[in-house]
This record gives structure tokens, C-alpha cells and sequence, in this order.
């Protein structure tokens, strides 16, 4: 399995001294891999480095071989993301947006802009100025932002955010499948452990900006009765001090 | 990449219809300016020749176009494309595609200078319209366009400048109220304070009065010259590092 990223030692520390430390992982082709940690524990500020969304102050960042600090065109090339809440023009109508972005993607047409509408059911309001849209309308027009050039490796940061129950089982089902029949490779991170043990094959837990553990669903799911039981054991032992590594408990 | 960000930089400017007002506003200026001297004319001297009236139709109203529209409308676009989008957390959408900041940087910069193009442009051609309406000729079009063409330049240099003055604060009304106070305090700096005669680029906003003379002075010109470039550099280089440097 080639890896299409791959993070060594990250460290990425805020003013207030918040952040990430010596955060190190991979994720390879046709992997979904989850980032779960509670609120603040630095999910976002790891995707935020690996975007070129803000510098790091040292370890080191690749992605397909690139490092976004050297070159973001090369290393966002072939991936696509959504950082926190999609972040749009409030006054373009959603198909202008999605064709503005498409842009940046020679290979784009606007039968892409199109299919892209339909696949996230926005094609009826396409027209519509954004700001009119609701929540969910939003997350789905930035998830579908994010796919729109059929990437390899896709960043999603609490995709479910905003949608309801039929349209989250419809993302987890499309990420999974995306991932088992086309190979593509998807970083999500959340704070619900449900909505991870769903579409990942792998988690990694971080916790007040450390790593704490980087370990497959199904061995997850062998130590614990679901991954909530074990993501509390594990922060436990993290707020404890002591130091549960995978295969010792 | 470049093009790609121009065009939708250019295209997000165009979607506002502010800008489209601010268009029709200044040929609706035009029209009253011109109707306003004929006014005046026929009060004053009870003369009725419009051919004379008119001749400097083309130039007249060059000064506070350039000196106070156009600011505006670059200060605005530089609002909407940079600090608004900083705001607004929109920039992401740019910055999380395959393209390097230099590129977005100098996309939004030419973006901006390119409404002033339209601008300028436009308020030649509304101005030539009345003319002819009035005056049924189109002498001194060549040296007007002539000067609207010179009077680009310094215009790219205040583009640079509100360009880096919206890297310094976060919220977009500070950014504003930042650049319009720098601009009234350079353009009263370069006006009334002796030491900084010549230093100020603002002063050359009616850049093509040097150039449009008898004789060309190149004595003159070559200093300002350096000194327009030398802001140019400044301001590009001050605003690029700190837009390089944002996080998001």
C-alpha cells in the first residue's frame, strides 16, 4: 500500500500553548482514517498544517512526496478538503462556486460542476444565491467542493457536521465506498467515535495535542465493546498518566 | 494557476453589484458635470457655444476621479478581496486549492487594478459620450486617453498600498478606516508638508500633468520615477510577506 501521507514529528503550538507535539502517522491508499479526540484537542490544527493553513514549527509533512511548506501545488494536487465549516460566497449561487473552484482543475469540466450538484442533491437549488442555504446545504456543497476534482486523497474535518441522519449514512456509505472500490484515501476527524468506527479502518486518538494511540477499528473493537468504550478508556488512561499502549491493555 | 485565480478574483469583484452603481454613478456624474458648466456658461455670459465650453471636458473632471473615486473603488475592491475574506473565513476556499499564495496574492492585486482599469476607462468613455452629445466633436480624445493611460501607473502603486494595509488589521471595517486614514494623511503629507515635497507617491496621482508637456523633463521624471518604484517594491514585498504568513 503506497502511502499518500505521511507526518513525522509534528509540532505546532499556538500563542496560548495550545496545539499538537510530536505527532507522527501515515495514511496509505484506499485507507479511511479517523482522527477522534474531544473538543480542542488539536484534530483541526493537524489538518490546518497539512492544508499550508498554518506553519509548523518543525517535524515534517508529506503528501504524495510533497511538503505543502514547500510547495502547496504540488502537495494539494491531488487532494481535496474541508477544513471546519465550509467556508463560502455568501452571495454566488452554489453552481457558480462550484465553478469558480473547478477552475483551479484544467482537467474539470462543467459536466463535473454538474455531477457534482446532482451526487450531493443540490442540483435543484444550484441557481440559489448560498446564503439562502441552510446548515446542512452548506456542509454538502463544501463536501462536494472537496470532491469535486475526484481527488486521491480527501481531508474532511467533521464532515457530518449540520447533516441529518439520512444524509450522514449517506457520506459514510459513499466514503467507504469510495475508499474500498476506487482505492482513494480519506483523513475524517470527529468527535463522535460512532460516526469513526462506521466508515474507518483505522483511528488515531489524539488528546490535549498528543498522539495517544494510532490503532485499527476491528483491534479497537476487539479490546472493547465499541470504540466509545475504548476511546473513554483510553483518555482515562491519558488523564491518569500512565501509559496504555496498544496490546497492553 | 495564475489565470485561473485572476479570473475568479475578477469574477467574485464583477458579482457585486456595488461596483456596477458606483459605475453608473459616474456616468450620471458626467452628464451632470457637463449639464452643470453649460448652466453656469449661459448664467455668466449668456453664451450658448458649447464647442468652447467643452473642450476641456475630457480632462477637467480628471482630478477628483482620480484623486477621490478611484481610491474609493480600490479601497473597496481591496475590502472585499482581501480583509473581507480574511473575515469571513472565505479565503479558504482559494487556500485550500492546488495554488501558491504568490499566485493568489498577485491574482487579488491585479484584480484590483484591473477595476480600476474598468473604472478609469469607463469615466473616459462616459465623458467622451458627453462631448459629443454636447459638443458634436471628439478633439483632445488623444491626449486624454494619453492621460488616463499615465495616470494608471501611480494608480497601481496605491493598489499595492491598500493592498498592505489590509494584511495589518484582522476585521474588514478596521482595514478600511486604516486606509483612509494613511491616504488623507500622505495626500495632506506630500501637499502641505515641505520636507516630504516629492516623496509621496499620492502627489502623483495626476502623473500624466508631467508627462503631457511640451518638452519631455527627464530630469524630473527619473527620480519620481524611482521613487513610484521603489514604493511599488515596499508595498508589494510588506504586503506579500505578511499574506504569506497568515493562518487561517
Amino acid at each position: 500500500m503506497e502511502k499518500v501521507l505521511e507526518i513525522a514529528n509534528l509540532v505546532k503550538l499556538y500563542k496560548n500553548g495550545r496545539g499538537v507535539q510530536n505527532i507522527s502517522f501515515s495514511v496509505g491508499e484506499g485507507e479511511v482514517v479517523g482522527l477522534l479526540g474531544p473538543n480542542g484537542s488539536g484534530k483541526t490544527t493537524i489538518m490546518k498544517a497539512l492544508t499550508g493553513l498554518c506553519r509548523y514549527q518543525s517535524g515534517a509533512i508529506r503528501i504524495f512526496g510533497a511538503d505543502p511548506a514547500d510547495s502547496i501545488e504540488k502537495a494539494l494536487a491531488n487532494v481535496g478538503c474541508l477544513i471546519e465549516q465550509p467556508t463560502l460566497y455568501e452571495n454566488m449561487t452554489a453552481k457558480r462556486q462550484l465553478k469558480l473552484m473547478s477552475r483551479y482543475y484544467p482537467q474539470l469540466s462543467n459536466t463535473s460542476v454538474e455531477l457534482a450538484l446532482k451526487e450531493f442533491g443540490l442540483d435543484r437549488y444550484a441557481n440559489e444565491k448560498v446564503r439562502r442555504y441552510s446548515l446542512g446545504m452548506k456542509q454538502r456543497l463544501g463536501i462536494a467542493m472537496a470532491l469535486l476534482s475526484d481527488p486521491a486523497f480527501i481531508i474532511l474535518d467533521e464532515p457530518g457536521n449540520g447533516l441529518d441522519i439520512e444524509s450522514t449514512v449517506e457520506l459514510r456509505t459513499k466514503i467507504v465506498s469510495l475508499a474500498k472500490e476506487r482505492n482513494k484515501a480519506f483523513l475524517v476527524s470527529s468527535h463522535q467515535a460512532d460516526d469513526i468506527e462506521k466508515m474507518c479502518n483505522r483511528v488515531i486518538i489524539i488528546y490535549e495535542g498528543n498522539l495517544i494511540d494510532d490503532v485499527t477499528v476491528e483491534d479497537a473493537l476487539r479490546l472493547s465493546p465499541t470504540l466509545e468504550d475504548y476511546f473513554l478508556m483510553k483518555i482515562k488512561a491519558a488523564k491518569n498518566g500512565a501509559s496504555f499502549r496498544k496490546g497492553e491493555c | 494557476m495564475f489565470l485561473a485565480s485572476l479570473k475568479n478574483e475578477l469574477e467574485k469583484l464583477f458579482s457585486r453589484k456595488k461596483y456596477i452603481v458606483f459605475l453608473i454613478l459616474d456616468a450620471i456624474g458626467c452628464l451632470l458635470l457637463a449639464i452643470g458648466q453649460l448652466v453656469a456658461k449661459i448664467v455668466a455670459n449668456g453664451e450658448f457655444d458649447t464647442s468652447i465650453l467643452f473642450d476641456d471636458m475630457l480632462t477637467s473632471s480628471m482630478s477628483p476621479f482620480l484623486t477621490v473615486f478611484i481610491p474609493l473603488m480600490a479601497l473597496l475592491a481591496a475590502a472585499d478581496l482581501f480583509s473581507g475574506e480574511f473575515h469571513d473565513l472565505s479565503i479558504r476556499m482559494v487556500l485550500l486549492r492546488p495554488v501558491e499564495r504568490w499566485q493568489i496574492f498577485c491574482a487579488k492585486i491585479t484584480a484590483i487594478f484591473g477595476l480600476c482599469v474598468v473604472f478609469v476607462f469607463s469615466h473616459l468613455v462616459f465623458s467622451l459620450l458627453v462631448k459629443v452629445l454636447f459638443s458634436k466633436t471628439v478633439s483632445g480624445a488623444g491626449y486624454a486617453i494619453g492621460a488616463y493611460l499615465l495616470d494608471l501607473v501611480p494608480m497601481a502603486v496605491l493598489v499595492l498600498l491598500f493592498a498592505f494595509l489590509h494584511q495589518l488589521v484582522k476585521s474588514s471595517g478596521s482595514a478600511v478606516a486604516l486606509s483612509v486614514i494613511c491616504y488623507i494623511a500622505l495626500v495632506i503629507l506630500g501637499k502641505y508638508v515641505s520636507f516630504a515635497g516629492g516623496l509621496i507617491f499620492t502627489e502623483y496621482l495626476s502623473w500624466h500633468s508631467i508627462w503631457l508637456g511640451a518638452t519631455l523633463p527627464v530630469a524630473v521624471l527619473l527620480p519620481k520615477i524611482g521613487i513610484l518604484l521603489g514604493t511599488a517594491i515596499v508595498f508589494y514585498c510588506g504586503g506579500y510577506y505578511l499574506f504569506e504568513r497568515k493562518e487561517i
